[in-house]
C-alpha cells in the first residue's frame, strides 16, 4: 500500500510530498521553498539512501549497553518510508501520513485561499478521520473553492 | 587379624538412647505463651530458609539469572549470584492486584520464558538502593573541553530543555563527550563508529551516557549537528529513567513496562524505524527502545498548538494531534501513546511540564548549539595553512558579538561589496566566504545560512585558499594580505 508523507517546514510552510510503499521510496515533489532546503539531500538520499541512528545492545555480565550508531537505510529499504519521517521530524519540520487515497483532499485544500498554517491544520484534522466524516469535509472544501472562485 | 583399637573404651560410653534424655525431658516442660510463639517462628523461619535455600541450589546448577520464589505467601527476589535481595512485599501487593496481575501475565507472554518481572525488579531496586545509600554525587561531564563547551552551559540546556529529575544524583553519573573510534562488536552486527551510548552497570550504580564527539564534529550540516545532538542525549536519558529508574516505585515501574510492551505490540503502534528494525529474536529490546524514542519525541515536541498548552490535558491532545498526523495513526492510538509519556514523566519527573520547556526549545537549543558552531569554525579555520591568515581569522572569531551592531554590519558589507573589484576574486571569494560563515556566526540568520553551506565546503575552499596563498610571491602575499586586512579590518576590530 503506498503512503504520503507530506512535510512542511516548522513555521508550516508546505516543502513536498513523498511517496513510498513496501518497496521504499516511490516518488518525492518539492516546493520551492523545499527544493531550496531539502532539495540536495532528498536526491541525495534517493541515490544513496539515507542516514539514520539505530539501536543495537550489547548485554556483559557487568553492564548492558544501549548503543545508537549511524546506518545507511537503502531507498529499496521497506523501512525507508519510516526512516524519512523520522529523519525529517528531528529536523523539527512537521510531517502528515496519509494514504494515497487521501491526497486529493489534500490537492482540494491546496486550491483554497489559505495560509500554509491553515493548510496544515486542515489536512492534520482531515487525516484522522473517518471516511464519512471525510466526505462532509470534501464537500466543504468544494463549496468553499466555488465561493472562493466566484469572488 | 590385626586386633580393632577403639579410641574410647566401650564401657565409658552412654547405654543407647540415653544421649538426648536430657533434651527429652526439657521438652515435656511446658513452655511460656510467649516464648513459643518465638519457636513456631523460628521453627518457620528456617523452614523457609531451608526451602530457600534448596530452591537457590537448584536454581544456581541450573543457571538461572534470577527469579522470584513465593513461600509461606512471600515473594523472595534473588540475583543472578544467588543472594537473595528481600522479600518484594511490594511484588506480594501487585500480585493481589487483579490489574496489575493481569499485566504481568500479558507481560510474561511477551517476554517469554525470561523472569522479566523480576530482573527489572531486582535492576530497579538496586538502582534506589545505591541511590539511597551511597550518597551519589552530582552528574559529571566530562570531555567538554575538546569542543571548547563549558560544562554550565550543558547544565543549562538540561535544567531549561529536560526534565531536572532525570540528571538527579544516584539517576546518571556522567555525561561524557569522548573522542570514540572504537569497533563495537555485538552478534550479527559491528559498529565502527557510533554516536552515543547509555551503559546501565549492573550492580546498580547510576548510569552513564557518552556522546561520540568525533561523530558529531564530522557532521557536515548544522541541521544534522543538532538533530544529532539533541537526539542522541534525549534518547538516552530516557533509557536512564524507563522503568528501571531508582525514582519509581515497583506499581509505577511496572504500569510503565506494560504500557511500553502493549504499545510496541500493538498493530497500529508508531513505526519508529529503529524500532522496527529490530529482529524479531531480539524483541525484548524492542518495548525499551519504543519507550525511549516515544519518550525523545514527546519531550522535543514543539509543534502547532503547543504555544497555548496551560496543562497536561492540553498538552496530552496537541501531542496526540501530532502522533496522529505524523505516523497516521487513529486518535485513540494516538492519545494511548501521548498517555504513556504523560504517565512516565509524571512518574519520573513529576516537576516537569514539557509545554513550558517547549516555550524555551529555541533559546536553550540555540544557546547549547553555538558553542559546536563556534568549534566547528574553528576547526575549519585550522585547514588554512598559512599562520597570518588563520590568526587573523581565529582572532576574528574571539571578538565578542556585542561589538557588532546591525547598523555596522550593514555598512561593512556596503564597504565590502564596494572593495569586491579590488581584490583578487579567488581570494576574494575565499575570504568573503569564511567572513560570512564568521559573521553570521553572530547572527540570528546564521541557520538559514549554516543550512545550506556544509562544513565540507567551507573546508575544501579553505585548502583552496591556502594553496593559492602558497603559489604567490612574498610582494604579493603583503598586497594582498593589506587589501584583505582593509578590507576585514572590521572583523577584528568591530569598528567600521
Amino acid at each position: 500500500m503506498k503512503e504520503i508523507i507530506l512535510f512542511f517546514a516548522s513555521d508550516l510552510e508546505f516543502l513536498g510530498e513523498l511517496s513510498v510503499s513496501e518497496a521504499g521510496f516511490g516518488s518525492c515533489m518539492l516546493s520551492q521553498a523545499g527544493e531550496k532546503s531539502l532539495g540536495k539531500e532528498i536526491e541525495s538520499m534517493r541515490l544513496n539512501g539515507l542516514k539514520k541512528l539505530q539501536s543495537a545492545f550489547k548485554v556483559t555480565p557487568q553492564e548492558t549497553e544501549h548503543i545508537l550508531y549511524e546506518a545507511v537505510i537503502q531507498p529499496r529499504d521497506p523501512l525507508f518510508g519510516c526512516a524519512f519521517r523520522d529523519w525529517i521530524l528531528a529536523r523539527g519540520c512537521q510531517v502528515i501520513s496519509l494514504p494515497e487515497s487521501k491526497l486529493a483532499a489534500w490537492n482540494k485544500i491546496l486550491d483554497l485561499p489559505l495560509d500554509p498554517r491553515e493548510r496544515y491544520l486542515f489536512m492534520s484534522g482531515l487525516s484522522c478521520l473517518e471516511l464519512a466524516e471525510e466526505k462532509k469535509w470534501l464537500a466543504a472544501f468544494d463549496a468553499a473553492r466555488h465561493a472562493a472562485e466566484k469572488t | 587379624m590385626k586386633p580393632v583399637r577403639f579410641e574410647t573404651p566401650v564401657n565409658d560410653l552412654p547405654p543407647k538412647g540415653a544421649r538426648f534424655s536430657e533434651r527429652a525431658k526439657k521438652k515435656e516442660q511446658p513452655l511460656d505463651p510467649k516464648r513459643l510463639a518465638m519457636c513456631e517462628s523460628l521453627k518457620h523461619s528456617a523452614k523457609k530458609i531451608a526451602t530457600l535455600a534448596a530452591f537457590l541450589g537448584g536454581v544456581e546448577s541450573a543457571g538461572c539469572a534470577s527469579g522470584t520464589l513465593q513461600i509461606a505467601g512471600v515473594a523472595y527476589a534473588w540475583d543472578k549470584e544467588g543472594s537473595v535481595l528481600t522479600d518484594v512485599t511490594e511484588l506480594q501487593r501487585l500480585g493481589r492486584d487483579p490489574n496489575l496481575e493481569d499485566m504481568l501475565t500479558r507481560d510474561r507472554e511477551y517476554y517469554g520464558s525470561v523472569p522479566f518481572l523480576t530482573s527489572t525488579e531486582i535492576h530497579r531496586r538496586r538502582r534506589h538502593k545505591f541511590a539511597e545509600t551511597k550518597n551519589p554525587r552530582p552528574v559529571e561531564f566530562k570531555g567538554f573541553e575538546r569542543l571548547d563547551l563549558a560544562p554550565e552551559k550543558l547544565r543549562d540546556f538540561l535544567a531549561t530543555r529536560l526534565p531536572r529529575a532525570w540528571t538527579q544524583p544516584g539517576i546518571v553519573a556522567s555525561i561524557a563527550f569522548r573522542p570514540v573510534d572504537e569497533k563495537i562488536k555485538i552478534p550479527g552486527l559491528e559498529i565502527f563508529s557510533y554516536y552515543g551510548r547509555t551503559i546501565h552497570p549492573n550492580d546498580g550504580s547510576p548510569v552513564r551516557i557518552e556522546i561520540n564527539s568525533e561523530s558529531l564534529l564530522k557532521l557536515d550540516a548544522q541541521s544534522e549537528l543538532e538533530s544529532y545532538f539533541v537526539e542522541a542525549l534525549t534518547h538516552e536519558l530516557a533509557h536512564a529513567n524507563d522503568w528501571h529508574a531508582p525514582q519509581l516505585d515497583a506499581e509505577q515501574s511496572v504500569r510503565l513496562r506494560h504500557d511500553a510492551v502493549e504499545l510496541v505490540s500493538s498493530p497500529r503502534r508508531i513505526k519508529f524505524q529503529e524500532v522496527e528494525s529490530i529482529k524479531d529474536d531480539s524483541r525484548q529490546n524492542k518495548p525499551e527502545e519504543y519507550h525511549a524514542e516515544l519518550m525523545a519525541q514527546g519531550i522535543n515536541f514543539a509543534g502547532p498548538g503547543i504555544e497555548k498548552v496551560k496543562a497536561w490535558e492540553g498538552w496530552r491532545r496537541a501531542f496526540a494531534a501530532h502522533l496522529a498526523a505524523s505516523y497516521g495513526l487513529p486518535a485513540g492510538e494516538a492519545l494511548k501513546n501521548a498517555r504513556h509519556v504523560e504517565y512516565a514523566l509524571k512518574s519520573s519527573a513529576p516537576d516537569f511540564k514539557p509545554w513550558e520547556a517547549a516555550r524555551n526549545d529555541k533559546a536553550a537549543k540555540e544557546t547549547l548549539l553555538k558553542e559546536f558552531r563556534r568549534r566547528r569554525v574553528h576547526q575549519a579555520l585550522m585547514e588554512i595553512v598559512d599562520q597570518s591568515v588563520r590568526d587573523f581569522f581565529t582572532h576574528a572569531l574571539d571578538i565578542p558579538s556585542d561589538s557588532f551592531s546591525q547598523e555596522a554590519r550593514a555598512k561593512s558589507w556596503d564597504r565590502a561589496n564596494a572593495l569586491n573589484q579590488e581584490v583578487d576574486d579567488s581570494l576574494d571569494q575565499v575570504f568573503g566566504l569564511l567572513a560570512t560563515y564568521i559573521v553570521n556566526e553572530r547572527e540570528y540568520a546564521w541557520k538559514n545560512i549554516i543550512n545550506v553551506l556544509p562544513m565540507s565546503y567551507v573546508k575544501g575552499q579553505a585548502r583552496a585558499f591556502s594553496m593559492l596563498w602558497q603559489s604567490l610571491s612574498e610582494d604579493k602575499k603583503i598586497a594582498a594580505r593589506k587589501k584583505l586586512l582593509a578590507k576585514y579590518r572590521w572583523l577584528i576590530t568591530g569598528q567600521v
